[in-house]
């Protein structure tokens, strides 16, 4: 009895430093392109609505999913009262993730079925990195859309239904001009020097979900060319691809934050596994 | 009694103790670490670099034992206040795995699962006024990306036995990797200091920076400071191309039946060097005789152009040509006919019977039936019949017959030749600008005794 008394004790003397109310200390001010070499090095300028495609996420296999995400890059501050105390004191401000939420029910189509809401946790931590550094404007990259997370929604029917169209044989294909507007939430989660969670305002980030409005793939599956067969894996815009005599003037690359999300400069992303060199006729 | 409410303050304390992260209690503000910084191109870095947003680390090529000695370096900006600049220097690691929905294996977990102490040097007290530092250290040691790429729950997430997506479609996989990390120094009054924690947040993959383009080229090695990590925009360079092309003389004497071809390399690597070339480097220059409109003589298309047949009628095999430099070959003067004079032929496969030689002249067909022969050279105007508008022999384009010689030789005509390098298009060449045919036919030059002829004739 007396133990039981002295542990609960104990338990209770805790309950005010655990049960701290999270404080708004950082305020989160817009999300930033990635700029063309997704540096988010603050050159790419701001961004007012997002873009994934969702083509081939979730193919068979993996296919061409496995490294699809959407990642966002968003420039944050010291809220006001955070800046009065010292620069670098206990105040002091490092990230360490992001919790992100998905708003189903201000979505103004239907919402995705339940099997995927089920599948999806209410909200989801990803990681990020940073501090409020000195002289620099601090900008946080993390995954708003881990892959995880893309590939339920790329199997999730209502969104299937919403980017695709019937096609001549009586079956759906996708409709590149079609998209699901997904909302988000998300607000960034670090420490001060002195060890105290913090947190920032929820920051609304809405994604239009498509399929094959920003990514093509010159063969389907993407495939080894063959022996003898010239092949340079590349990021080419839709006039590169296009070009008659083969060789586009730039093999740009396939980044890992410009691959089907508009974060990058590419007017398209278009993975070309076999490069097209045509043999010169003489 | 009297010792109860000491056992209640007891057990309070310990009761918080089992419910607080110490981890997350820093040991002074003392010294912090503010950023990661990316280098520069140089390879320079100091606290103002530009900051690391997100890592990435390329587990490509790590095997059983990391022979290559893959790490992940990462240069720390710190904030020392204290300036100490003395005593044992570390950082203390920790990796969490939870970004991703496949943890590693038991083994891995467990191995990493104790804080790991990564020593550093050259922290020295800053300039007057300066109390930022950097600092470089391998925040994934060998030992540790040896251990990650041996996980076989990381290696099914990186796909690493998938070279096509991985290598070829440049959409590689990726597995994240927190870090969280400390620095630990010891003060000049033999105290020690540890940092609030920083976190690092690093993709692992494979193939995503160090991709070869095994078909073609291979990347450029590029200036970066660390060739498997962080700088993905930077790794694919133009590639270096062979740029060739040919040229010939003509016969070194008239009558000569034969002629060397010149195959040059004006690019900045040897033809051996290309990738693209599927046979080592070699490649065939090849000649045409466009004018005058000889017997055997067809059209194929380049661009429009008119030549003749064979298409080209005679090719030589070039081998490595370095950079800069030539290499000559000898072509035959005249398309090479069966020993019935007439069949234009490549080789004795082409006659059935009997053997495909060199051809002494050139043969055209004046009337149904009636074959003249002929020779390139430089026709003498004396002999020129005045149908020849201004004396110029010129070309026999459209079939005319070239005037006799003055001594009842085969006659003499002007030739024109095309003479393109690459004509089987072995050695790849890529030009950084737009190509298009013009270009391409920037391997071809024509060449004519005639001047004029070469200049208004050539339809290159």
């Amino acid at each position: 009895m007396v133990f039981r008394t002295v542990l609960l004790i104990g338990l209770t003397s805790c309950i005010q430093s655990q049960q701290d109310p999270e404080e708004v200390a950082m305020t989160v001010g817009a999300v930033v392109s990635g700029g063309p070499n997704c540096a988010w090095d603050g050159t790419g300028g701001q961004l007012l609505t997002g873009e994934m495609d969702l083509i081939s996420v979730a193919s068979p296999g993996g296919a061409v999913g496995h490294s699809r995400r959407y990642p966002i890059g968003v420039q944050w501050a010291v809220s006001a009262t955070e800046q009065a105390a010292s620069e670098f004191g206990d105040s002091f401000i490092t990230l360490k993730d992001v919790e992100v939420r998905l708003m189903y029910d201000d979505a103004v189509v239907a919402p995705p079925t339940d099997e995927t809401r089920e599948n999806l946790p209410a909200t989801y931590v990803v990681p990020t990195m940073g501090t409020q550094d000195v002289n620099t404007a601090p900008i946080a990259v993390f995954d708003l859309i881990p892959t995880w997370v893309a590939q339920r929604l790329a199997l999730d029917r209502q969104i299937w239904l919403d980017t695709s169209k019937d096609s001549a044989l009586g079956t759906r294909i996708p409709a590149p001009g079609k998209g699901y507007l997904l909302a988000t939430e998300f607000r960034l989660r670090g420490y001060n020097a002195a060890g105290k969670r913090l947190v920032s305002n929820w920051f609304r980030w809405v994604i239009s979900l498509c399929r094959g409005c920003r990514m093509s793939f010159t063969t389907t599956p993407p495939s080894r060319p063959a022996p003898g067969v010239a092949g340079f894996p590349g990021h080419y815009g839709a006039d590169e691809i296009n070009q008659q005599e083969p060789l586009p003037s730039r093999p740009g690359v396939v980044t890992w934050c410009s691959a089907g999300v508009s974060q990058a400069t590419f007017a398209l992303d278009v993975v070309q596994p076999s490069q097209p060199l045509v043999p010169r006729t003489y | 009694m009297k010792i109860f409410p000491g056992l209640l303050v007891v057990f309070g304390l310990l009761g918080c103790n089992s419910l607080t992260d110490e981890g997350q209690t820093p040991t002074t503000t003392s010294i912090m670490i503010v950023a990661a910084a990316l280098p520069e191109p140089n390879c320079g870095v100091g606290t103002g670099n530009e900051r690391l947003k997100r890592g990435i680390f390329d587990i490509k090529g790590v095997d059983a034992e990391n022979t290559i000695g893959a790490q992940y370096q990462t240069n720390l900006v710190i904030r020392d206040q204290t300036q100490t600049g003395v005593g044992s220097k570390k950082l203390m690691v920790e990796y969490d795995f939870s970004a991703n929905l496949i943890q590693p294996t038991a083994a891995t977990r467990n191995l990493l699962r104790q804080e790991l102490s990564v020593p550093f040097g050259g922290w020295t007290q800053g300039d007057d006024g300066q109390d930022l530092l950097v600092i470089s250290s391998p925040l994934i040691p060998e030992h540790i990306t040896k251990i990650l790429a041996n996980d076989s729950a990381i290696y099914g997430e990186l796909k690493r036995d998938d070279s096509v997506m991985n290598t070829v479609s440049g959409l590689p996989g990726y597995y994240t990797v927190q870090i969280k990390v400390q620095a630990l120094s010891l003060g000049l009054n033999g105290q020690w200091l540890r940092s609030p924690p920083y976190y690092l947040t690093i993709d692992l993959c494979d193939g995503c920076l160090t991709r070869i383009p095994q078909q073609l080229v291979q990347d450029q090695s590029d200036a970066t400071c660390h060739s498997n990590q962080d700088r993905i925009w930077l790794k694919l360079g133009y590639p270096e191309f062979p740029n060739l092309s040919g040229k010939t003389e003509g016969p070194s004497d008239e009558g000569d039946l034969n002629m060397v071809l010149t195959t040059g390399n004006s690019g900045s690597v040897n033809t051996l060097g290309s990738l693209g070339a599927s046979r080592g480097g070699r490649s065939k220059t090849g000649v045409w005789l466009v004018a005058p409109n000889h017997d055997g003589k067809s059209e194929f298309a380049f661009s429009g152009l008119q030549v003749p047949d064979r298409n080209p009628y005679a090719t030589c095999g070039v081998n490595n040509v370095v950079a800069g430099e030539s290499e000559d070959c000898s072509v035959p003067t005249y398309p090479k006919v069966c020993e019935d004079g007439s069949t234009p032929c490549d080789n004795d496969d082409d006659c059935g019977v009997g053997s495909c030689n060199t051809a002494q002249s050139l043969r055209i067909t004046e009337n149904p039936g009636q074959v003249v022969p002929f020779v390139c050279g430089t026709p003498d105007e004396t002999n020129t019949p005045g149908g020849n508008a201004g004396g110029d022999a010129g070309p026999v384009g459209d079939g005319g017959t070239p005037p006799p010689q003055a001594d009842g030789g085969i006659p003499v005509v002007a030739c024109l030749y095309i003479v393109c390098a690459d004509v089987d298009n072995e050695v790849l060449e890529w030009s950084t600008e737009a190509e298009s045919w013009e270009s391409a036919k920037s391997n071809c030059t024509c060449y004519s005794e005639d001047s004029d002829l070469a200049e208004d004739g050539c339809p290159l």
